[in-house]
């Protein structure tokens, strides 16, 4: 008992040792702490080497979490078996971590980064991240729904996502070319998002949190499984921030204060709900999110929160999965979709008279409705093949912008189209160590007509606990409504209804190495080339600016991975990754693409079974902006997450950029600025209440 | 360990002011988790939990709660599991081995036809004899053996037991009339989590 006071002590000192600031210290002591709670339990379990799964009942068996994909070959898989290199984020992730958003989760993953423009967050994969891209070359899907828009063709994962964070149980991250079987956006990779079960909530949830930058949050859910069969999940949610209310942009002090005063305001509802039955599931989602615009963007009035956006993604999902003996596995899907996009962009219009403001209003209506059917089937014992066909009608393409007052119609441009395509793959297992995955997609597109991607993936496991794997995949990404169709009738812009999609080669090699009984390791190395990348041009005949296929970058990178899971709930993860990316015709490296990336998260717990700490640390090197380039970003976050002495009730701190640090993300072509200043430390309180 | 927690400390100590401040956090995390790392090494348990180490625990679990007939007047020491066909446990079931079910030790026995069946209390039934189903069922009904295996329709062709996972979770089917005829008796502990029972 002494020898334990004087430790303490000791690791006291050593904590204020390491560094004069407070949180630093806290967080410190609570890491040392724990290590040595951990070293304790290591010492008195070290005797019992029987695994905990013996000793559980069938109960506890029942709700053990297994490793497994579904979205690398659209069915069940073992994550080492899956033809592609996969990073997954569970619900318990989300929580001991704190994530608030999608893009917060995302940004923990190797190879990941995001950056933000206080408008959208913008996702970048292997090195490619164009400031002011719509994340159109990742897939994000929600328990397999395409939630890409059919105007933008944009993945939202900041809190426009429709989806509360709270109602994910995984997020698989399903790197390099899946267009042989999802088609288009599944360039870079796919996200997918899989919601929680009725089952998963057994009652009614209710949470509460507040934090910095005047942010309060609240949620309601309810979710069981009846005995009949029938499974009911219903949740709200809203979201209300100030944002930083003082943003100060040197850029916009001329005579003026240069401060955007409440001008990042942020606020969204999301509304969701399930009902499966034996069967059949349906889904469904509406929800809403308005953000405040203060960086003067597209020229629009500096210091002035009228100009803001607004995105609504809504959709119904009926699936009905059946599985027949012999093997044979059936999917059917129809879905209806609404995207609606409302920005309000304050101008300066100077007029003879004086200047005037002027509300310009730029809107998308975006509807489609659509089918699918798969078969999945074991054939002679090593084939398992899957074969789909996919129908998507957009009945609404709508693109509009418009003065206010006095009115003037710029835009109404209103379309529709379709797309089918077949897909086949076949796993065939040549030896017990040897799998051959090949698959190919052909799609039909009403504009540019039909293309065809395949992806082959030699999978191999020489020994247990080793798989080496070998993957080459072509993808596309189809020119969105907003690349054919949007033009200012002729002031800037103007259409272009030649467009090709953007193609890409990849070339993978991925190692996974499982040792020890705690370890997994990966080492792997990409190749990628893309061709007709979409970008703006100005035409020289008539000095407008449109989207043209004239880009081709090239990039290779290596990636490092090494995970630690223990039974006491301690968990650890570092990766690192040295990217180089380039365009084919200028040699230079894009912009907003760091060299190298670094994260670590670490998850130590403080009381076992009741209190956790959840630590990440994030690291991007340099970045080229359109003018010069960034700094390196570090970036630490802890979150200390548990149970309280009243039942049902759990509480969560954390410490968002933990120690202030000053990072910039780089601007786009609609910013002045030529980097956007990021937020600096901020709290937040959450509450959950499960009865 | 306590050479090492002492070396640690003061190397830190050297680093404060010679890296900048983020550097530091960087190097501080990594040392603990390295540290943890070494620490906990001595705790062998499982790392993430893969599907088949926890269909070994539910086979260890049916072994408990299912009566074969003449048990309490049978005075056998072991109980066997029998693996038939091209095993997908790897070693998850040598865990299952020597432990002990209703006071009798665990033994695994493994085979590669049905005809060599002989001897099992609980026979798990691989993937890889999906084809030979038929047969091997109407083999196992001469003798009162648990059949168990994780193959869709399982209990629809006769089977007893059927493990299947749905989204990351295993749960399991049974065939009571099937345990019935071979006059096994599937504790109604069992029957209550059952995903779906067939009388």
């Amino acid at each position: 008992m002494k020898r334990g006071w004087h430790c303490i002590f000791r690791l006291l000192s050593v904590s204020f040792s390491v560094s004069r600031s407070l949180p630093v210290q806290i967080v410190s002591f609570l890491i040392l702490v724990s290590s040595c709670l951990c070293q304790a339990e290591a010492a008195t379990d070290g005797q019992d080497s029987k695994p905990d799964l013996l000793e559980m009942s069938v109960e506890e068996l029942m709700s053990v979490e297994v490793a497994t994909v579904f979205g690398a070959s659209r069915f069940e898989q073992e994550v080492t078996e899956a033809p592609a290199s996969v990073s997954i984020v569970t619900a318990d992730d989300i929580r001991k971590y704190g994530y608030r958003t999608l893009a917060d989760a995302l940004r923990s993953i190797r190879g990941i980064y995001v950056t933000y423009d206080r408008n959208y967050n913008y996702l970048g994969v292997r090195g490619f991240n164009s400031p002011g891209d719509l994340n159109t070359r990742v897939l994000l899907l929600v328990d397999g729904h395409r939630i890409n828009d059919n105007i933008f063709e944009s993945a939202p994962i900041g809190t426009e996502f429709p989806i509360d964070v709270d109602l994910i149980q995984r997020i698989e991250v399903i790197r390099g070319p899946s267009s042989s079987l999802y088609g288009t956006n599944a360039f870079f990779g796919v996200v997918n998002v899989i919601t929680k079960e009725p089952g998963d909530l057994d009652g009614a949830q209710l949470s509460a949190a507040a934090g910095g930058f005047r942010t309060t949050s609240g949620r309601v859910s309810f979710g069981k499984d009846y005995r009949n069969g029938l499974g009911v999940l219903l949740s709200g949610s809203v979201l209300q921030s100030e944002g930083d209310n003082r943003l100060y942009y040197g850029e916009f002090d001329t005579g003026g204060t240069g401060i955007a005063r409440d001008a990042d305001g942020d606020e969204n509802y999301q509304l969701f709900g399930k009902l499966s039955y034996r069967d059949f599931n349906l889904t469904g989602a509406l929800a809403s999110r308005e953000k405040t615009i203060p960086t003067g963007s597209f020229d629009t009035v500096f210091d002035n929160p009228g100009t803001r956006t607004t995105d609504g993604h809504s959709f119904l999902d009926l699936k009905y999965a059946h599985s027949f003996t012999g093997d044979t596995e059936l999917a059917l899907r129809a879905v209806y979709d609404r995207y609606v996009y409302d920005g309000s962009y304050l101008y300066d219009r100077v007029d003879p008279g004086g200047s005037s403001l002027v509300l310009n209003k730029d809107k998308a209506w975006g509807y489609w409705w659509g089918g699918e059917a798969q078969l999945t089937k074991n054939l002679f014992d090593r084939h398992k093949v899957t074969a789909g066909v996919e129908y998507r009608k957009n009945s609404r393409q709508q693109q509009a912008n418009y003065d206010a007052e006095p009115f003037f119609q710029y835009l109404d441009d209103k379309r529709s189209s379709d797309i089918w395509a077949l897909y086949l793959q076949d796993e065939i297992r040549l030896l017990d160590s040897l799998i051959l995955s090949a698959g190919l997609r052909y799609d039909h597109y009403q504009s540019f007509g039909g293309t065809t991607n395949p992806r082959v993936a030699l999978i191999y496991k020489p020994q247990e606990g080793s798989v080496l794997k070998l993957l080459y995949g072509q993808a596309f990404r189809a020119p969105g409504a907003f690349e054919f169709y949007y033009s200012d009738g002729g002031q800037t812009s103007k259409a272009n209804l030649e467009l090709e999609p953007e193609r890409i080669q990849t070339f993978e090699v991925v190692y996974e190495q499982y040792f020890l009984k705690h370890y997994r390791s990966s080492v792997s190395g990409f190749y990628y080339r893309i061709d007709d990348l979409i970008s703006q041009r100005t035409d020289s005949g008539d000095g407008l600016i449109q989207f043209a296929n004239v880009d081709a970058v090239d990039a290779k990178g290596v990636e490092l991975e090494l995970e630690g899971t223990w039974a006491n709930g301690l968990k650890g993860r570092l990766s690192y990754t040295y990217q180089q990316t380039e365009d084919t015709s200028t040699h230079s490296t894009l912009t907003n693409s760091p060299h190298h990336l670094g994260k670590l998260n670490l998850l130590l717990p403080v009381l076992r079974d009741t209190l956790f700490l959840g630590l990440e640390q994030q690291y991007a090197s340099s970045r080229a902006t359109r003018a010069g380039k960034t700094g390196a970003a570090y970036l630490s976050h802890a979150t200390l997450s548990g149970r309280t002495p009243i039942p049902g009730l759990e509480l969560s701190l954390s410490v968002y950029n933990l120690f202030d640090a000053k990072y910039r993300d780089p601007g786009a072509a609609e910013h002045v600025q030529d980097t956007i200043e990021q937020d600096g430390r901020s709290f937040r309180a959450k509450l959950d209440y499960h009865f | 360990m306590h050479q090492i927690r002492v070396l640690w400390i003061l190397s830190l100590r050297r680093l404060r002011g010679s890296l900048n401040r983020p550097a530091r956090s960087l190097a501080l995390f990594c040392a603990l988790f390295a540290l943890t790392g070494w620490s906990s090494a001595a705790a062998a348990a499982p790392a993430a939990t893969s599907e088949y180490q926890v269909k070994a625990a539910f086979l260890y679990n049916f072994m408990k709660f299912v009566d074969w007939p003449g048990d309490g007047l049978n005075s056998a020491t072991t109980i066997t599991l029998g693996v038939l066909g091209r095993d997908p446990f790897e070693d998850a079931l040598e865990q299952v081995k020597g432990r002990y079910a209703k006071g009798r030790r665990v033994l695994v026995l493994h085979f590669r036809g049905i005809e060599e069946v002989k001897g099992c209390d609980l026979l798990f039934i691989c993937a890889s004899e999906k084809g030979r189903l038929p047969q091997i069922l109407k083999f196992a009904q001469n003798y009162r053996m648990l059949t168990v295996a994780d193959q869709d329709g399982f209990c629809e062709a006769g089977g007893m037991v059927n493990l299947v996972s749905v989204k990351n979770r295993v749960g399991f089917e049974v065939n009571v009339a099937a345990a019935s005829r071979a006059r096994l008796k599937i504790s109604s502990h069992l029957l209550k989590l059952a995903r779906s029972v067939i009388e």
